[in-house]
């Protein structure tokens, strides 16, 4: 028998609600009530305190006023003897027994503070709810109250706050969702998958990223990053798991009260490029005017404004050719003419900074408002919301979003619940943007706002060489259209059902439902810089000729399972817990797309309206996934944790013969002072040692277990081979741990973490013989290891005064302890980033490679055993041959000074001839004066006629060496200060945009004007003539489109994350409870990084996160603001 | 509680019952092999494209092709791309096999390899008497069968030429299990094999629709009139199997005395009834997806010059003797003056110019029937003087002004005509060898052979063409300083190279070491692609120049069963 997956799912939902059903019969008798308050031990009302009876599942809320009323049915009064048990965020648990009778009783509770939550519960990663002192490994947990300021995304939430947790805004673009990593990248090959970590929300697991919730609806975020930790989510959990709550009316007082709050600023980008403001051109003896390339000497020139309005001026559709200038940098320059010009000159009249030009102060708008209530058995918690991030650029919409919650607890009888968790968002996403590469190749000179006397923006007010890179880019922004709009449903219902004391079940459904569509279009008409045919990014065929794209994504997805806890004491010393799990989930995604190009008529968005159909595509996947697990804790003597759990997994995505799989772990915590014998209570009272071993997994992307031919308009070709033994990644983790407080009041967690993901699952080459050319393959490992500490010190704690700090820190080194393949490159998705890093065995994962420049004599080579000379020896002094220059580069001298070179005409000489190996220069290639040297292979030496290549060397590491962070809460009465700021040590970014300039220079590195003659260089200095590498090269820093050690740059930053002062008014003419803030982010970053921002990356690539793809090519930096709130609730 | 129990071990067992299947998900976005070739019509379309692949593989710019131009004399040049520079100089540099080195041949691998996959998996569904068309055409059946073991053997037997070693494939593999690779002559009987069992299945006469002849289209092979695949039911199927037949037998061998040892009757055989005309395709660089793009066919100055040294073997005028008498650093270009049609006329090199249709700029058009432009003076590139001549190649010159449109021989009949005469030849038969030279001799102005009667013969008079140089076939090219009127054999290898130039990819190349014509420490094959290596776990080796003369590099012969025919069964 073959059932429909929605026929298994309703079998699964049928028998669940079957065995649900099956509750004891009731009867009537009288209630017992229990009420009373609950306050802090410094008599302070504490409100939404949870006041509950664990054996019978009842609960209620405090009030405002911390009152509470528990109401239990007659029919389960029986004279009992329970324990009333009462938590609160912030303090630590109370219980008082309760003899439960009917008719009415009071029980007051007075509780101590928790400042390091050792009390509070976590749910992620446990058999069931734990207290965090009990927890064998290490969950992080932030909850929302602890939370200021309200981050634009969940996931930027945890940034600086939970160690080990790297969270990388790669993209400011508005609507940008980071890459969240924890600990470390796990798969050496991430591609078509994520090295992020599962979501959950509120039970569903989330398919793809998280920009569309509303950070307000959140109640906390639970971290759990060791494998060990995640066992329990079997193959989805080896990148760790992050499990967001979402606010609830389960501590709702009776009635209803409201929250209000909006947030209004402006955004801008914090740092600039550094554009030349000199230039290299050649002009007329006034330097007002540009010298014409007609050969010769300067004997016809153009003014540029002039120039710039005859070309744009043309009322047809593209830009008229411009005259070509002398010296061009975008046209081709010979070698001897690099070593003989100096960017010294400025440009003519006015100047302009494009970048300044696109950035504008655009708005910020959050609002939200919800409301939480109880009436009689029903807690609800209902939510709205509106975002618009608009961003810091001209003519960008960026990023809006309407949200609405909607969560009911509903108590059905005296033994179920019913919990349901709905969300619904609608947002739209600018996707088009100022091209940054286009920005930064405009030069001082360059007018982006100009417009003709049509009122269009020049399409092309660089009159210099290569048409298509001299686009404006804000007319590009103005005039194209890409627009992302996004519909999310995210839906879960929980059936619980808790009979006896000892036993409770649940049964869930989860949906996640998320439509995607995006519109491009670029109208008929829309202006063009040149009338070759050009391909404009994805806009295929004449630009003029007009674009039209469709494409929409569907996913949906569902989960659902059944858990059964059971609960035994043995004894007074020994309690027990164990978990039976049924789950099975799937994940189904539709997508479609279509473009054409040359439009009938204008204005008409349609794919109709395009005569010319380029291309149509689709596909389908589905993936299933069913689990079986079990689960065990003892607590013995309250100081002896012992937890174990195992889970035999299928997935749809494995294999045909390896479908199924077993994960695992155990745990061992040790509360040293429970201990009768502890003698440091009075400086430690309270440390727990802990100890995790297991294993989770990751799952390979969609094709690759199945063999497979591609199919298109041109037939069917070969794809890649199957393999019907493809099987989860599988990380072996170790994890130690302590967790302490000291003096009653600080609060430390340390952790040192030691995974090994194994069968890594990688593309690797199949013999040519097979056909298809490649296959998914289980081979190579990659480790991490990781160290975890966080410091919470809670320096004032008074009833009018509090100041607290904490501090977190992690470091984590990612090493490729077994590749499987051979060493090979790879890159990420940023232009002309394909081969960027190298895998290689025994390698940190990340590292960079490419040329090294020289800067240390030690660096030259010694050919001595090859006949030739110690280079090494003729260096360092002031009449070596290599000398160190002012920059810190090694570079031939020729025995003269290293400043002499203007003075003596040094620059056109070199050392050797061009084409030919020199065994009197290093490694036998010819070298200019003064120009930078690169490390090359020492064996060409030995073999004239071969290319003798720049070596491939280790120039830098994307992954961090270290983080940290430091949060300071300060508040005094109703004022309140809070700041964060998290810093990134160690990591090294390739500054592409920098880079690339130096080719056209347009880097401020290339301008001379205020230099000494001593000091001043030639443009053949930074750019190229063919690179160093090619037989007519000069040198230059240029070198290649290719990460180097001089453009690979060291990034650490310190920002200051986030900054808010606020004001509680109280009540306002006797209504609601106002707050005012003023609040700050990302206000300022203290770094060396010469870009935009050193927080950058790009995906794709093997990597595939921005942490790892370390380039900063032309993203769009991340924006800093500044807003006022104003909240109240009531 | 019972019926609590009760229901959950119900419940847990229906789910697992009901799991057992549900993790089996077909992928619809893209096909495996049986819903990819699941018709008869979609295993035909995969049959009919390779030989396209073939072509392509075989012209590529990116392919081994450039390589085997340079390492054959045929072409020169110090460009850097596509490894000519690494290949042309003398002394010859080693094949370097080691990872990402800039000469990697794995694109050409690939490719054939593919091809023989794609149609071996096509005639795993062929050879099955029940794998039926619609409507039911036994002929048909065939006919693709021998289309797919033509292209399977083609793609086999290029391996075989090129690398020294290849996998064998074949419709029975099991493709979870490893292939086995074997040496190039035990690779080259299986793809000779292949092509006799084409043969076999076009001679079959079953009834039905769509059988012989092969259609004329871009899908299969599209071909002009002058030789239609439509004309002649399989007969000219047959012919141009037998016609590449010939060429690889021929080309496989790697040594003088390997060249000696091959089976002349069975070239003899095969060329006398390969293809009666030029086998001609029509590319089409635009729509059609064939291609052919030797771009030293095309591109000049830096990309491409032809050798002093060979096209010097056409001058009468004594400027060769001069030349190779001059030492290396000293020689200069000469105006070849020959009566040789092929070459431009004139006396000097403005009047040769002009006979090129060169007037300005890099583009000449020469006179039909001209395989040489001699070219403008400004557009000279300076090199190496061993190599440095003012002529290119230039017969294909239309097709390329044509935006690479048009019709291009893959097989010259005269080709065949030259496999002849070598075998004549080597068998002793000098009157028909001098026969089947005198054809290409003939028809572009030189005096027909006559009275040839040993090897030792020469062709008289002081303007005798070929002129060859003394030695040349054992020393580096820059020994021999002076020169002599060529015997039969240099007859016929003179016609062979200018008439395969750029029509049989690498053709001078898998002559000339056969001949032993190749310089100094060429190697005589490739060895197997790095990233083939790396992907079967074996170790990586490159092609040592420690051996004296053309040398054999590190050719395994992998299997001892050397006279298998692993499985493709018997014609």
């Amino acid at each position: 028998m073959k059932y429909s997956t929605l026929g298994r799912l309703s079998l699964v939902a049928g028998l669940a609600v079957a065995v649900l059903a099956t509750r004891p019969a009731t009867g009537e008798a009288q209630n017992a009530i229990i009420r009373g308050a609950v306050r802090s031990d410094n008599g302070e009302p504490i409100g939404g305190a949870t006041v509950f009876i664990a054996e019978l599942s009842v609960q209620a809320a405090t009030s405002e006023a911390g009152q509470y009323v528990i109401t239990v049915p007659g029919e389960r009064t029986r004279g009992q003897q329970l324990q009333l048990r009462v938590r609160a965020i912030g303090y630590r648990p109370s219980s008082r027994p309760v003899t439960l009778t009917a008719g009415t009783q009071t029980v007051d509770f007075a509780l101590a503070a928790d400042v390091n939550r050792l009390e509070e519960i976590v749910v992620t990663g446990v058999l069931e709810g734990t207290e965090q002192a009990k927890v064998p490994f290490a969950v992080s947990r932030v909850d929302m109250a602890d939370v200021p300021v309200t981050p634009m995304d969940p996931l930027r939430l945890l940034a600086g706050r939970v160690p080990g947790a790297n969270i990388t805004s790669f993209n400011g673009r508005p609507g940008a969702s980071p890459d969240v990593v924890l600990r470390g990248p796990h798969s050496i090959n991430a591609s078509g998958r994520s090295q992020g970590p599962l979501y959950i929300v509120d039970g569903t697991i989330i398919t793809g990223s998280l920009p569309d919730l509303n950070p307000a609806d959140i109640d906390n975020v639970e971290v759990v990053k060791g494998a060990a930790a995640s066992s329990l989510y079997g193959a989805r959990g080896g990148n760790g798991v992050i499990a967001i709550t979402t606010r609830s009316g389960r501590r709702a007082a009776d009635g209803m009260s409201f929250n209000a709050r909006t947030e209004y600023g402006r955004s801008d980008i914090e740092r600039d490029f550094g554009i030349a403001r000199n230039t290299a051109l050649i002009m007329d003896s006034r330097d007002e005017r540009f010298c014409r390339n007609l050969g010769g000497f300067c004997t016809a020139t153009v003014d540029w404004a002039t120039e710039a309005a005859r070309i744009n001026n043309e009322p047809g559709d593209v830009a008229l050719s411009a005259a070509s200038l002398a010296f061009d940098p975008g046209a081709s320059t010979t070698p001897v003419t690099l070593r003989n010009n100096y960017q010294a000159q400025l440009f003519p009249g006015r100047v302009y900074n494009a970048v300044e030009q696109a950035v504008t102060n655009n708005e910020l708008l959050q609002s939200n408002v919800d409301a939480t209530g109880r009436f009689g058995s029903t807690q609800f918690f209902a939510s709205g919301s509106y975002l618009r991030q608009a961003g810091a650029l001209r003519f960008v919409e960026g990023f809006s979003r309407y949200t609405g919650r909607l969560n009911v607890d509903q108590r059905i009888a005296s033994a179920w619940t019913l919990a349901l968790r709905s969300y619904f968002s609608r947002s739209s996403e600018d996707l088009n943007s100022p091209d940054f590469f286009r920005l930064t190749r405009a030069p001082a000179i360059v007018n982006t706002m100009q417009r003709d006397t049509l009122g269009r923006l020049y399409v092309r007010p660089n009159i210099q060489a290569s048409g298509l890179q001299n686009e404006n880019p804000l007319y590009v922004a103005e005039n194209l259209s890409a627009i992302n709009y996004n519909k999310r449903f995210l839906g879960d219902l929980t059936l619980r059902y808790a009979p006896l004391s000892w036993l409770d079940m649940e049964g869930q459904f989860a949906y996640d439902y998320a439509n995607g569509t995006r519109e491009d279009f670029q109208d008929k008409g829309y202006r063009s810089t040149q009338l070759a045919a050009v391909a404009n990014g994805s806009f295929l065929g004449q630009p003029y000729l007009g674009y039209a794209a469709s494409r929409e994504n569907n996913a949906q997805s569902y989960n659902t399972g059944l858990n059964v806890n059971m609960r035994r004491s043995f004894g007074r010393d020994i309690s027990t817990r164990w978990t039976l799990r049924y789950a099975y989930d799937q994940q189904d995604n539709d997508a479609r797309f279509g473009d054409g190009t040359t439009l009938n008529a204008v204005g008409v968005r349609t794919l109709n309206n395009a005569s010319v159909r380029n291309s149509i595509t689709s596909s389908f996947s589905s993936i299933r996934g069913t689990s079986f697990s079990a689960g065990a804790n003892a607590e013995i003597k309250e100081r002896y944790i012992l937890d174990a759990a195992i889970r035999r997994e299928g997935s749809s995505l494995f294999g045909s013969d390896s479908r199924w799989s077993t994960f695992g772990r155990v745990s061992l915590a040790w509360r040293l002072s429970h201990e009768p014998w502890w003698f440091g209570s009075g400086l430690i009272n309270d440390l727990k040692l802990r100890g995790s071993y297991g294993t989770a997994g990751g799952r390979p992307q969609f094709n690759a277990q199945y063999e497979t031919f591609t199919v298109g308009s041109g037939g069917i070709n070969f794809g890649a081979l199957g393999n019907r033994n493809l099987r989860p990644e599988k990380t072996f983790d170790t994890e130690v741990g302590l967790d302490a407080e000291l003096l009653h009041r600080v609060g430390v967690n340390l952790t040192y973490d030691v995974s090994e993901t194994r069968d890594q699952i990688q593309s690797v080459i199949a013999p040519a013989d097979k056909g298809f050319g490649t296959q998914w393959q289980n081979i190579g490992t990659l480790q991490n290891k990781t160290w975890e500490l966080s410091v919470n010190v809670p320096v004032i704690q008074r009833r009018d005064v509090s100041w607290s700090m904490r501090f977190s820190y992690d470091r984590t080194r990612t090493m490729i302890t077994k590749l499987g393949i051979p060493p090979q490159t790879f890159g990420t998705g940023a232009t002309n980033a394909g081969a960027t890093f190298q895998l290689r065995q025994g390698e940190a994962y990340g590292t960079f490679y490419g040329a090294k420049f020289l800067t240390s004599c030690s660096e030259l080579p010694d050919h001595t055993a090859i006949g030739g000379p110690d280079f090494r020896t003729q260096c360092g002094t002031p009449t070596s041959q290599f000398q160190v220059n002012d920059e810190g580069f090694v570079v031939w001298t020729g025995g003269y000074g290293v400043g002499e070179g203007i003075t003596r005409n040094l620059w056109t000489t070199q050392l050797g001839t061009i084409g030919t190996t020199n065994a009197n220069a290093p490694w036998g290639r010819p070298i200019f004066w003064g120009m930078p040297i690169t490390v090359r292979d020492s064996v060409c030496i030995r073999i004239p006629s071969a290319s003798c290549p720049t070596l491939q060397t280790a120039v830098g590491h994307a992954l961090p060496n270290w983080n940290f962070s430091i949060t300071q809460t300060f508040n005094w009465r109703r004022l309140s200060v809070y700041g964060l700021l998290q810093g990134v040590m160690g990591r090294d970014v390739w500054n592409e945009g920098a880079h690339w300039a130096h080719l056209d220079l347009l880097s401020h590195d290339v301008d001379q004007a205020g230099k000494s003659v001593e000091t001043s260089k030639p443009i053949g200095y930074y750019w190229r003539g063919g690179p160093p590498i090619n037989a007519s090269g000069v040198g230059g820093f240029y070198d290649a489109l290719a990460a180097n050690s001089k453009f690979v740059e060291d990034a650490s930053f310190a920002k200051l994350r986030e900054l808010a002062v606020s004001y509680n008014f109280g009540p306002v003419g006797g209504v609601g409870n106002w707050t005012a803030s003023l609040v700050g982010r990302n206000l300022f970053t203290i770094t060396n990084y010469t870009g935009f921002d050193p927080e950058v990356g790009a995906t794709g690539g093997l990597g595939n996160s921005g942490l790892i793809g370390a380039v900063d090519s032309f993203t769009f930096p991340n924006t800093r603001s500044l807003t006022f709130g104003l909240s109240t609730s009531f | 509680m019972r019926r609590l129990t009760s229901t959950i071990s119900l419940l847990i067992l229906a789910a697992a019952v009901g799991c057992k299947d549900q993790l089996v998900v077909e992928n619809v976005n893209n096909p495996d092999r049986d819903r990819a070739l699941a018709r008869p019509t979609d295993v035909e379309n995969l049959v009919a494209g390779q030989f396209r692949v073939l072509n392509n593989a075989m012209w590529s710019t990116g392919g081994i092709q450039p390589q085997l131009g340079v390492m054959g004399m045929e072409s020169f040049s110090t460009n850097a791309n596509f490894g000519m520079g690494v290949r042309s100089g003398v002394p010859r540099a080693l094949v370097d096999n080691s990872r990402g080195n800039p000469a990697d041949t794995y694109t050409t691998w690939l490719a054939l390899n593919q091809a023989a996959r794609a149609e071996a998996l096509a005639l795993s569904k062929l050879n099955q008497l029940s794998f039926t068309f619609f409507p039911a055409s036994e002929a048909q059946r065939q006919r693709d069968r021998a289309f797919a073991y033509f292209a399977m053997g083609m793609a086999q037997g290029w391996v075989a030429m090129m690398f020294d070693s290849g996998p064998v494939i074949t419709p029975n593999d099991d493709l979870e299990a490893p292939n086995l690779m074997v040496g190039y002559d035990s690779l080259m009987r299986v793809a000779l094999v292949a092509l006799d069992t084409a043969i076999a299945a076009a001679k079959l006469t079953p009834a039905g629709a769509n059988g012989f002849p092969i259609p004329n289209s871009t899908a299969w092979i599209p071909t002009p009139a002058a030789f239609s695949l439509t004309g002649g039911a399989a007969g000219n199927f047959v012919r141009l199997v037998r016609s590449y037949q010939a060429r690889f037998r021929a080309g496989v061998a790697r040594t003088p005395a390997e060249r000696g040892a091959v089976n002349w009757a069975a070239v003899i055989a095969d060329a006398q009834n390969g293809v009666t005309a030029d086998f001609q395709v029509i590319m089409n660089n635009v729509s059609g997806g064939w291609f052919y793009n030797p771009m030293q066919a095309s591109t000049f100055q830096s990309w491409h010059q032809e050798w002093q040294l060979m096209v010097g073997m056409a001058d009468t005028s004594g400027g060769y003797d001069t030349w190779l008498g001059t030492a290396r650093q000293n020689k200069v270009p000469f105006v070849v003056l020959t009566r040789d049609t092929r070459f431009p006329t004139g006396l000097t090199r403005p009047a040769q110019n002009a006979a090129s249709g060169c007037t300005t700029g890099t583009t000449c058009v020469p006179p039909a029937g001209n395989y040489f432009r001699n070219r403008l003076a400004g557009q000279d590139v300076a090199v190496d003087g061993l190599f440095f001549s003012y002529y290119d190649f230039q017969r294909f010159q239309a097709y390329f002004d044509a935006n690479q449109n048009g019709t291009l021989p893959q097989i010259a009949r005269s080709e065949l005509d030259l496999l002849m005469a070598e075998g004549y030849i080597r068998t002793g038969n000098f009157p028909l060898a001098m026969t089947q030279i005198n054809i290409s001799r003939g028809a572009h102005g030189l005096p027909a052979l006559v009275g040839f009667a040993t090897i030792n013969d020469l062709i008289p008079g002081t303007g005798c063409i070929p002129r060859v140089p003394v030695g040349v076939r054992s020393a580096a090219p820059d020994t021999p300083t002076a020169t002599a009127c060529g015997n039969i054999m240099e007859a016929m290898k003179w016609e062979k190279r200018l008439e395969t130039a750029f029509i049989s990819p690498g053709a001078w190349y898998f002559d000339a070491r056969g001949w032993g014509d190749l310089p100094f420490n060429t190697p005589v094959q490739f060895p197997v692609p790095y990233t083939e290596l790396d992907s079967r776990g074996e170790a990586i080796y490159s092609v040592p120049t420690t051996v004296a003369g053309a040398i054999l590099g590190t050719a395994v012969e992998r299997l001892t069963n050397s006279s298998s025919n692993y499985g493709l069964g018997t014609p």
